[in-house]
C-alpha cells in the first residue's frame, strides 16, 4: 500500500470534484476560525508577521475560490 | 525583571531551511502499522500556490467529515480496496511555513497489508520517509536537504 500511496503522491491524480470538496473545507476551516475571536487575533499577527500585511477572512475565501483545478494539480512540491 | 536577561535587540537574518531526505523509525507492539511519506511542500512565499497546496491536502483525503462516515476521496477508496477487510486508515497532512514546506501522506493498517517500501524504486525520489511502528523498512539513500520543522505525526 506504501507503493501506491507514494505513485500517488508522483502523480497528484485529483478529480474536478474533489478539487471543489477541497476548497469548500479549507473555506470552512477559514471562515469558521474567523467566528473564533482568539483565533482570529492569532491569525492576524501571523499574517502581520510573516506576510507584512493583513487579508480579512472574507478575502482569504474568494482567493481559495480563484484557485483552478489545474492550480491544484500541479502544485510543486519536490517529487524528484 | 526582565530587564536582567542579557537579550539582543538585534535582527538576525534568518537561513532559509534546507530540506533533507531520510528516515525515523520507531518500534512499538502494536499489531498496526503507520507509515507517512513526505516531501517538500510549499512555502508561503506564493499565497497562491500555498492555498492551491492546502485544498489539495483537504481534497486528497483528510479523513471522513461526518462520524462514522466514509471519505470520499479517491487515493482512499484505491488504497481502501488494496486493505480489504483489514482495519485501514489514511490521511494527507500539510505544513506551509515561510521557507519551505511538508506535504505528504499518513497510513495505517496492519504491517503485511502497508507492505515495505525498500525497493530501487524509490532510490528516484528525493522523499522524507517516517516509520512510526516496525515492520516497515525505509530505503531512501539519495541525500538532500533536510527539513528542520517536523512536527510530530
Amino acid at each position: 500500500m506504501t507503493k501506491e500511496a507514494a505513485e500517488w503522491l508522483k502523480s497528484l491524480k485529483i478529480s474536478e470534484s474533489e478539487v471543489a470538496r477541497g476548497k469548500n473545507i479549507l473555506k470552512t476551516e477559514v471562515l469558521d476560525a474567523a467566528d473564533n475571536a482568539l483565533c482570529l487575533l492569532e491569525s492576524m499577527q501571523q499574517q502581520a508577521l510573516l506576510k507584512g500585511q493583513v487579508s480579512s477572512p472574507v478575502s482569504i475565501a474568494n482567493a481559495i475560490d480563484n484557485v483552478s483545478t489545474s492550480d491544484v494539480k500541479t502544485v510543486r512540491i519536490s517529487i524528484i | 525583571m526582565g530587564s536582567n536577561l542579557s537579550v539582543e535587540s538585534t535582527d538576525n537574518a534568518n537561513e532559509p531551511t534546507k530540506y533533507y531526505a531520510g528516515e525515523v523509525r520507531k518500534e512499538t507492539t502494536s499489531s498496526l502499522t503507520s507509515v507517512a511519506i513526505a516531501v517538500e511542500g510549499v512555502s508561503l512565499k506564493n499565497e497562491k500556490e500555498a492555498l492551491a497546496c492546502a485544498i489539495l491536502q483537504r481534497a486528497s483525503g483528510s479523513g471522513p467529515r461526518v462520524k462514522w462516515g466514509c471519505s470520499p476521496s479517491s487515493l482512499q477508496k484505491q488504497l481502501s480496496s488494496i486493505a480489504g477487510s483489514e482495519p485501514f486508515g489514511l490521511s494527507t497532512f500539510n505544513a506551509s511555513y515561510t521557507d519551505s514546506g511538508l506535504f505528504g501522506v499518513v497510513l495505517c493498517s496492519t504491517s503485511n497489508v502497508v507492505g515495505s517500501v525498500s525497493g530501487t524504486e524509490f532510490y528516484n525520489y528525493n522523499k522524507y520517509y517516517f516509520n512510526i511502528n516496525f515492520h516497515v523498512t525505509i530505503v531512501d539513500k539519495r541525500s538532500c536537504r533536510m527539513v528542520e520543522i517536523f512536527k510530530n505525526i
